[in-house]
C-alpha cells in the first residue's frame, strides 16, 4: 500500500504524497523533537523535511526505500536547523541544579531528569544517533546510511554517546560527595 | 561499561515516553507548502542524453621488415587506404550534434535494469542487468555511446558509460553525484553538462568525460534549474534557467554562460517576486528560445524569445485551454511538443509558429501525473509515457498510433544516427 502511495506521490500525486506525509507526521515530529529538544524548530525541521521530499521524490527510485529516505531527510533537516540555530545564539552551558543526593533516593523521577540532562549535552548529531536507533528502531546499517557514515563509525559513536548519557546516571548514582561541582558542559 | 545490561531499554522507554502521543497539528500547514513546490523531474528529461565523442580508433600498422619491403609496402599502402576508407566512412556516418537525424535504436529502463530495442519497437532485450539498480539510459548526441546512472545509495549514483551493446561499461567519475538529474551533451560530444546538487545547492558542472573529471561553473550563487542546453550553433555555450531569493524577494532568470565559466550574462530580462522562469528549449537553429513564465499576478504562459533582437512574445496553440506548458521542439524545428492543460492535460503536437491547430495525442491524463514525451530523431514519431504505464507512439504528421516497446518502463532515448 505504501508503495503504491509512494509510486504515485513520486508521478506528482499531491493527494497520495499528502497520505503519506500523515502518515508519518508523529513519528517526524516526535524525533525532530527529541533531536531538536524544542517543538518549534522541530516544527521547522519536519516542515522542510517533507518539502524536500516532495520536491524529490521523482528522484527517489526504489520505493520500498521511502521511510529510510524520510528518516535521512529529516536528519538532515535537523542538523540544519541545529546549525542554524547555533550560528544565531550564544550556546548556554549546563549547570546541574539541586543535583539530588542518594539520600533521597534514587526514584524514577530523577533517572528521567538525569536522562535528560545527559541526552540534552549531546551534540544533536549523537541525539539523531540514539533517537533512530532507539525510538524509530532503525537497525544500525540504516542509521549509518541515514546519516552518510560508516557503520563502524555509527556503531562506536552510538556507544559514546549512550556512554555519556550512562555516565550522567552513574554520577547521580554516586555519592553527594563525589559529585564534581560546576558546570557539566 | 557495558550499555546492553538494559540501559538501551531504558533509553528506549524513556525516548518513547519524552516523543509522547499527541498528534502535530500542522500537516495542512506543511502540506500547503509543498503544494507550492515544484518537483524535480525524475528523468523527464531522457531525451537531454544526446550525443557523445566520435572518438575514431586508428589502428597502427605494423612496420614491415626491410626483407619484405616491397611486398609489404604493397599491402601498407592497401591497409593505409582501407584505413583511411574505413576512418572517413565513421565519420560519415556520425550525425551532426544538432537537427534531423535518423532512427536508431531505443533504450528505456524498468527494475533496474537498461533495456534497448529496435526503432520499431521490436526486439526489446536487456543489455546491462544484474543487482545494481541501473536507471536513466541514454545515447550520446553522436549514437556511439550509451550512458545511464548506477545508484550507490540514496541521492547518490555513478554516472556510467559503455558501448551501446551493454559493454565496456565504466564509470566516467571517481565519485557518485548527487541528486543529479539532468544531463545535457557537448555539441562535440566529449563533455557533458549536469545540474547536481553539492551542499544542498543545485550547481551546474562540466563533466569531462574522456578526463573523468568534473568542473562546477560559478554561477554567482544563482541556484540552477533542470533546463540547461548547449547552444546549437556554438561549440561552449550554455543556456540555463535559475532563481535566487525567496517569496517576493525571488529572481528568476535565464543566463548564458561559457562551458570555461566565464561570460555569464542575462538571456532573458529577469523577473523579480513570485515568478518562475522555467522549461526552456531551444529551437535547433540556436537563435529563439522558448520558456515557461509564471508569476503570481499574470499567470501562466508559454513566450518565445528572440536571442538576436531580443523580441519575446506570448504562444498560444489552443485559445480553449487554461494553461500550456511543456514546449520542446522537433529536431527540424518545425513542430513542437506541449501540454495543453484545461480540467486534465493532454499532449499536443503543433506547428512551432502556431499558425494552425494543433493535434491532440493520446489519452487525456491527471494533470498531477503528467507524462514524459519527445521527438524521434528523425522528427517522424512522437512517443508519451504515462505513468506506470508502456510508453506510446504516435506518427508526428497525423497523430496515428504506431508501434513501441510493450514494457512498462521509463522511457525514451532515442539513438541518433546519421541520415
Amino acid at each position: 500500500m505504501q508503495q503504491e502511495l509512494v509510486e504515485r506521490a513520486r508521478r506528482g500525486d499531491h493527494d497520495a504524497f499528502a497520505e503519506l506525509a500523515g502518515a508519518a507526521l508523529f513519528r517526524l515530529d516526535a524525533a525532530a523533537r527529541l533531536i531538536l529538544r524544542d517543538p518549534d524548530q522541530a516544527k521547522d525541521a519536519v516542515q522542510e523535511t517533507l518539502v524536500r521530499a516532495w520536491r524529490d521524490l521523482p528522484t527517489l527510485r526504489s520505493p520500498d526505500r521511502f521511510d529510510a529516505w524520510l528518516h535521512r531527510l529529516l536528519y538532515r533537516a535537523c542538523i540544519d536547523e541545529a546549525r542554524r540555530l547555533r550560528r544565531h545564539r550564544v550556546d548556554v552551558e549546563l549547570t546541574p541544579i539541586d543535583a539530588p543526593s542518594v539520600d533521597d533516593g534514587v526514584s524514577v523521577t530523577n533517572d528521567r531528569d538525569q536522562l535528560e540532562r545527559g541526552f540534552s549535552r549531546l551534540e544533536p548529531e549523537a541525539r539523531a544517533l540514539i533517537v533512530l536507533h532507539h525510538y524509530l528502531d532503525l537497525p544500525l546499517p540504516e542509521v549509518a546510511i541515514a546519516l552518510g557514515i560508516p557503520l563502524g563509525t555509527a556503531k562506536s559513536r552510538l556507544h559514546r554517546a549512550l556512554g555519556s548519557m550512562r555516565a550522567a546516571l552513574d554520577a547521580d548514582a554516586r555519592p553527594r560527595s563525589e559529585i564534581t561541582e560546576g558546570r557539566l558542559a | 561499561m557495558t550499555l546492553n545490561d538494559g540501559f538501551d531499554r531504558t533509553v528506549s522507554d524513556w525516548l518513547d515516553e519524552q516523543a509522547g502521543h499527541g498528534m502535530p497539528g500542522y500537516l495542512d500547514e506543511a502540506l500547503a507548502r509543498t503544494t507550492r513546490t515544484r518537483q524535480r523531474p525524475a528523468w523527464s528529461s531522457l531525451e537531454r542524453w544526446l550525443p557523445m565523442d566520435m572518438t575514431t580508433n586508428l589502428r597502427s600498422a605494423a612496420r614491415p621488415t626491410l626483407g619484405r619491403a616491397l611486398l609489404l609496402g604493397a599491402v601498407l599502402a592497401a591497409l593505409i587506404g582501407l584505413a583511411i576508407f574505413a576512418v572517413g566512412s565513421r565519420v560519415h556516418r556520425v550525425p551532426s550534434p544538432f537537427g534531423l537525424a535518423a532512427d536508431g535504436q531505443i533504450t528505456y529502463w524498468a527494475n533496474g535494469d537498461i533495456l534497448v530495442a529496435d526503432p520499431d519497437g521490436t526486439n526489446a532485450r536487456t543489455v546491462i542487468s544484474g543487482p545494481t539498480d541501473d536507471f536513466a539510459s541514454g545515447y550520446t548526441r553522436d549514437g556511439t555511446k550509451l550512458a545511464f546512472l548506477r545508484t550507490v545509495a540514496p541521492h547518490q549514483s555513478m554516472l556510467m558509460i559503455g558501448e551501446p551493446d551493454g559493454s565496456n561499461v565504466r564509470s566516467v567519475l571517481a565519485e557518485p553525484l548527487t541528486d543529479a538529474d539532468w544531463f545535457e551533451w557537448s555539441p562535440d560530444s566529449r563533455s557533458l553538462a549536469v545540474v547536481h546538487s553539492v551542499d544542498e545547492v543545485r550547481v551546474l558542472s562540466i563533466i569531462d568525460i574522456e578526463q573523468g573529471t568534473l568542473r562546477t561553473l560559478d554561477v554567482n550563487h544563482v541556484v540552477v534549474d533542470n533546463s540547461v542546453f548547449w547552444r546549437p550553433g556554438t561549440t561552449s555555450e550554455l543556456i540555463f534557467s535559475s532563481h535566487a531569493g525567496a517569496g517576493d524577494a525571488t529572481v528568476a532568470a535565464i543566463f548564458s554562460i561559457n562551458a570555461d565559466g566565464t561570460g555569464m550574462r542575462p538571456v532573458v530580462p529577469s523577473v523579480m517576486g513570485v515568478a518562475e522562469l522555467i522549461n526552456v528549449d531551444l529551437a535547433p537553429d540556436g537563435r529563439t528560445l522558448t520558456y515557461w513564465r509564471w508569476d503570481k499576478s499574470k499567470g501562466s504562459r508559454i513566450h518565445q524569445f528572440d536571442m538576436e533582437t531580443g523580441s519575446d512574445q506570448e504562444l498560444r496553440f489552443d485559445a480553449s485551454a487554461t494553461g500550456e506548458t511543456g514546449l520542446i521542439h522537433s529536431p527540424d524545428g518545425s513542430q513542437v511538443l506541449l501540454r495543453r492543460e484545461d480540467t486534465a492535460g493532454q499532449i499536443m503536437i503543433a506547428p512551432a509558429d502556431a499558425s494552425r491547430p494543433g493535434i491532440l495525442i493520446g489519452r487525456r491524463y491527471d494533470m498531477k501525473a503528467a507524462p514524459g514525451y519527445g521527438f524521434s530523431p528523425d522528427g517522424k514519431a512522437v512517443f508519451v509515457t504515462y505513468v506506470g504505464e508502456a510508453p506510446q507512439f504516435f506518427d508526428a504528421a497525423t497523430g496515428a498510433v504506431r508501434p513501441g516497446p510493450a514494457t512498462k518502463a521509463e522511457c525514451c532515448s532515442w539513438q541518433r544516427l546519421a541520415p
